[in-house]
């Protein structure tokens, strides 16, 4: 469904990717693990077209992406996560909501409106509060939910546990792994455990390059992970 | 004091009109963070075009205020195109539209035989609008970057500059007035000692309708809550599928169009037409969003109606050469006590 090909983006002279190759394939998850400053929201960033890349190219279902103003891709349904939730804070929490179905042009936004409310009770609760005055936990189901009102082809998260308390933590990754159904998704993790957990399928960045790919299952038990990413509780 | 009632009845149809100047200004603020300088020239151009439909194409007044609002919107929207978005973004779009602007303008204030002068404001114009619907359609600017907020302001200084000499060229300094039978002149009784003209009363009623179909437009549309979004963060908007700039294009749209309303509806309340009309209202205009809380539309609204009573309050009952004194202390003092203005967050709005 995503095919990305040797990505290279760099911020003026400092180049952050040097070659990504990655495959998201249709009804996966995926996962992309690596530390700080590996160059993972650089990469979906380069997706989503908030970035151009300067070689290299993404194919969202044989379509090439690479370079396309971002509203473009959105309405592609390829919707982004963005790191640090992001909610639009002057906006009540059903307004953020609404926002997320800009791209659609069907009836069927009131219906979704409350499925979003069925799954995610907080937001039902605080539909008129702005969404600026949420918890932590609570604005990332409202990233979550808006970006679910798009009806998305491919869910890219970045970072979804980013400040989460471990409870949230485990409630974010259980949503994750209930939309499977719905939609493909791209999980970006520091939280290397959790991403594999729920992951069909894995790849490691580190320094703008894969450097390692592998079923999750398979990942979650090779040593030399185990050691750089989950810790040696595992 | 018997005059009182009578004051404070031209305070609010004046702070009516103000609103609608000031909450398009606001507006545009809200989603660029920059001080649009020319909404006074808009707001002159949209009296002129009125002045223009009911004096050259016999239209009734009715036609003509809307017609003056479409021409002030999308004078708002080139102004945009113009002076504002190739500062973030430039397009191959924005280098032609320059060039049928230069032509357009050498071909309006140039020295040239009739004949010669309509085929160069035509030609201008074409290559304007070719440019334009480029510039539209671009999917990869040729440049883009962050600007500094003194750029844009600068740019519209220059935009400024260029609509009021053009508004000479072709109207002349001197004030130009609408026809005397336009509009009927008995005056309602309201009280016995307070009165209201017809055309102060649709002042009154239009810029109030005005208000709520905004007022709506903010709060109950994809477009508003897209304008809202993008006021607080370009980036996410852009995540969520809104095209930005075209947004901002509706927007500067809008409020051209607000600024066009008020232009027609003053210059025929006082009727009174001049190329250099805008000034005064800006700096009321730069008051009362300031005072309402930058980008609040709703504490714009309610800052020009204070305005609008200061403004005729203080030439009733002190002196006309004080107004604008007084305008001004309220503006200091509302910068001394809440510097965000009276409705502004507190909390800056870019996270
Ligand atoms: N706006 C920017 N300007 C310059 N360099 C940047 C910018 N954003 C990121 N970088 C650099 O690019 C590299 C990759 O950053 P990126 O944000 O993609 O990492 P990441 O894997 O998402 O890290 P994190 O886990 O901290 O979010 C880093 O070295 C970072 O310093
Ligand atoms: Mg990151």
């Amino acid at each position: 469904m995503l095919l990305v090909e040797d990505l290279h983006t760099s911020y003026g002279s400092i180049a952050a990717l040097k070659g990504v190759s990655f495959r998201v394939p249709e009804g996966s998850v995926v996962a992309m693990v690596g530390a700080n400053g590996a160059g993972k929201s650089t990469t979906v960033n380069t997706i989503s077209g908030l970035l151009a890349p300067n070689k290299g190219s993404v194919r969202f279902q044989g379509v090439e992406i690479g370079g396309r103003r971002p509203d473009i891709v959105a309405s592609l349904g390829l919707i982004q996560v963005p790191e640090g939730r992001q909610v639009l804070g002057s906006l009540s929490v059903e307004e953020n909501l609404l926002l997320g179905a800009y791209t659609r042009r069907d009836s069927e936004i009131t219906q979704d409106l409350k499925k979003i409310y069925d799954r995610f009770h907080q937001l039902s609760v605080r539909r008129k509060q702005l969404s600026d005055s949420l918890s932590g936990g609570e604005q990332q189901m409202l990233a979550l939910g808006r970006a679910l009102m798009a009806r998305p082809k491919l869910l890219m998260l970045d970072e979804p546990s980013l400040g989460l308390a471990p409870l949230v933590v485990n409630e974010v990754f259980k949503i994750i792994s209930s939309l499977r159904e719905q939609t493909t998704i791209l999980v970006i993790e520091q939280n290397a455990r959790k991403a594999l957990q729920v992951a069909d399928f894995a790849y490691v960045m580190e320094g703008g390059k894969i450097v390692r790919e592998g079923p999750a299952s398979q990942l979650q038990d090779d040593p030399a992970i185990v050691e750089a990413y989950l810790g040696k509780k595992l | 004091m018997t005059q009182l009632p009578q004051q404070l009845i031209n305070g609010v149809w004046q702070g009516a009109a103000l609103a609608l100047f000031a909450m398009g200004y606001t507006l545009v603020f809200g989603v660029l963070n920059v001080v649009n300088l020319a909404h006074g020239a808009t707001f002159m151009w949209g009296a002129f075009i009125a002045f223009v439909c009911v004096t050259k194409l016999n239209l009734s007044l009715w036609y003509s205020i809307p017609v003056a609002m479409i021409g002030a919107g999308f004078m708002g929207v080139l102004l945009d195109r113009l002076a504002f978005k190739p500062l973030r973004s430039l397009t191959a779009g924005s280098l032609v539209m320059w060039a049928g602007f230069l032509v357009l303008l050498t071909g309006m204030l140039g020295d040239w035989s009739p004949g010669t002068r309509r085929v160069v404001i035509l030609s201008g114009s074409v290559v304007l609008l070719a440019g334009l619907i480029q510039d539209f359609r671009s999917v990869r600017p040729l440049r883009q970057r962050e600007v500094p907020h003194l750029a844009p302001m600068i740019s519209s200084i220059g935009a400024t500059f260029i609509l009021v000499s053009l508004a000479m060229g072709e109207f002349g300094a001197q004030v130009s007035r609408f026809p005397m039978n336009l509009f009927p002149i008995k005056p309602y009784q309201l009280t016995s000692n307070a009165v209201i003209s017809p055309i102060q009363a649709l002042v009154l009623v239009l810029s109030l309708t005005l208000m709520i179909i905004l007022h709506l437009l903010i709060k109950r549309t994809q477009m508003g809550r897209a304008i809202r979004g993008i006021a607080w963060s370009e980036r996410t908007s852009r995540l969520l599928g809104i095209n930005v700039d075209f947004v901002i294009a509706q927007t500067f749209f809008i409020s051209g169009a607000l600024a066009g309303a008020a232009g027609v509806l003053l210059g025929l309340a006082f009727n009174r037409l001049e190329p250099t009309m805008g000034h005064e209202v800006e700096l009321a205009g730069l008051t009362v969003i300031i005072v309402g809380g930058m980008g609040s539309i709703g504490g714009a609204a309610l800052a020009a109606f204070l305005v609008g009573m200061i403004r005729v309050l203080s030439v009733a009952y002190i002196d006309s050469s004080f107004r604008d004194a007084f305008v001004f202390g309220l503006l200091i003092l509302v910068l001394l006590i809440r510097p965000s203005g009276m409705f502004g967050r507190s909390k800056v709005s870019r996270a």
